[in-house]
């Protein structure tokens, strides 16, 4: 914004103080160079400000400028800063209007001997970073219960026997295997590779701890060596570093699969607590116990319900209900074989009826006669047939007349 | 000892699994009933290796001849 007003002033104008100030600020905060910049000096006039704010100027043999660290903005060494101390500091220019001033708004400042290492650091770990070897992705799960915890450390150092009596308490039965290696100065990343590599190709071993105690920051520095970080991001087992104290972060924190905030921490992020372990069993336990019981007890509803049921409860029910049904069957089959016999009744009546119709019996009881010949029983059906004096026998409805013809009389 | 290892995290895993399966219960009661059995047999083997208290402290040490080799640590 500033620069804007800068540019739309006309080259006539009379600019104020507060304009030009405010229009140089835009100008040098706009400077890409000025952004994030490292520079190397010497500091004097320190002030810490009740504020927390810290006030000094970074001089060499020629120049100097003045520098803040605002008291939530930096990151400083655990050492003081004090006037003289060549320091390499990290920051951003920018102006002071006040006092037309520029200066340095520091975020990172380091002593000069720390401060090559430090660079160094920074670009070590902006390297390993791009090559993932911190990603969470390549960390590897730590055991449930290690049978061997291989600790890669100094055979004389405290940290060791904090770390095997933590694991003694936490866990009797667990074996502990140390790898000793050099864990500070001359030779130690070469013996800290050494170890860690030893560590990773004994089969016994299920879990890695790299560890050691508090220290300087150079004591310390071999965790932050390219050589060690490799080593450690390589490892085909487990590993967990546990280096210095909770304030030390190194890059073998970064690339190990877990990292402790010390060698006793380690120990007890690997190895559970016996106790709690064997509650968690007694646990399961409970929980299977409790499953199998309300599953026994859901089937015993079950069977009950189904016992509950009318046609277990009352068998008879539905051999009365069947029997029933046979009666009514055979009810109904009498009615209708009844029907059938007095329908073949009927049927017979009328046939008997018509039969006797048919029948002679019936013609004579209408007052007909047949009459034969008495002697030869054949039926006469001519006067012709038959001869005065002869005798002819008469059959009506109810009986047989037999008599002697008189007279014939031909018509 | 090097084995137990295996079977305390198999054993821990299958009776969690174990569990699960009787938590939902899914499963037939007679296949519950041998679940349950077989997880108790699991936790009794691996309430069996948590009692193990045969715990060693070495040091690894490299011979003169080249061999490394596990030595007792006293601390």
């Amino acid at each position: 914004m500033a620069r804007a007003e800068y540019q739309e002033i006309p080259g006539s104008a009379v600019l104020t103080v507060s304009e030009l100030s405010r229009c140089i600020r835009g100008v040098i905060e706009a400077e890409e160079l000025f952004v994030d910049v490292w520079i190397r000096g010497e500091i004097s006039n320190f002030i810490k400000h009740a504020s927390g704010h810290r006030y000094f100027s970074l001089k060499d043999e020629s120049a100097v400028i003045k520098a803040v660290i605002w008291a939530n903005g930096g990151r400083t060494p655990a050492a003081s800063l004090e006037n003289g101390m060549s320091v390499l500091a990290r920051g951003r220019v920018s102006v002071y209007e006040k006092q037309g001033q520029y200066q340095l708004v520091v975020n990172e400042i380091v002593p000069e001997g720390a401060g090559s290492l430090y660079i160094a650091y920074e670009q070590l770990k902006a390297k390993l970073l791009a090559e993932g070897l911190f990603d969470v992705a390549n960390k590897i799960a730590l055991p449930i219960l290690p049978q061997t915890i291989g600790i890669v450390t100094s055979a004389t150092a405290a940290a060791l026997r904090d770390m095997v009596s933590i694991a003694k308490r936490r866990f009797p039965s667990v074996n502990i295997l140390l790898i000793p290696a050099l864990m500070q100065g001359a030779g130690s990343e070469s013996s800290v590779v050494e170890a860690i590599r030893t560590a990773d190709s004994i089969p016994d071993i299920d879990v890695v701890v790299v560890g050691r105690g508090g220290g300087s920051i150079e004591d310390l520095w071999t965790f932050n060596s390219e050589s060690v970080v490799r080593a450690i991001a390589g490892c085909n087992k487990p590993i967990v570093s546990a280096i210095g104290h909770e304030t030390d972060f190194t890059l073998s924190d970064m690339a190990a699969d877990l990292r402790a905030a010390t060698p006793s921490a380690a120990i007890e992020l690997i190895l559970p607590e016996c106790d709690e372990l064997r509650s968690h069993v007694l646990g399961l336990v409970d929980r299977m116990r409790i499953s199998i019981e309300s599953s026994v007890e859901r089937k015993a509803a079950t069977l009950k319900l189904l016992l509950g049921s009318p046609s277990i409860r009352y068998p008879m029910r539905m051999v009365e209900n069947r029997s029933q049904e046979i009666d009514i069957l055979s009810e109904r089959l009498q009615r209708s074989f009844d029907l059938i016999v007095k329908d073949a009744g009927s049927r017979v009546g009328t046939a008997t009826m018509m039969l006797e119709s048919l029948s002679p019996l019936g013609t004579l009881a209408r007052g007909y006669a047949i009459v034969r010949d008495a002697d030869t029983s054949r039926v006469l059906r001519s006067v012709d047939e038959i001869n005065v004096g002869e005798s002819i026998e008469t059959r009506l409805s109810d009986g047989r007349l037999i008599s002697r013809v008189e007279e014939v009389i031909k018509e | 000892m090097c084995d137990n290892k295996v079977v305390f995290e198999d054993a821990i895993i299958r009776l969690e699994e174990i569990v699960q399966i009787l938590d939902d219960g899914q499963e037939s009661l007679d296949k519950s009933l041998a679940l349950f059995e077989e997880g108790v047999k699991l936790a009794r083997a691996c309430s069996g290796i948590l009692e193990d208290t045969k715990g060693r402290v070495a040091k690894l040490v490299t011979g003169a001849d080249g061999i490394a080799f596990a030595e007792s640590l006293d601390l």
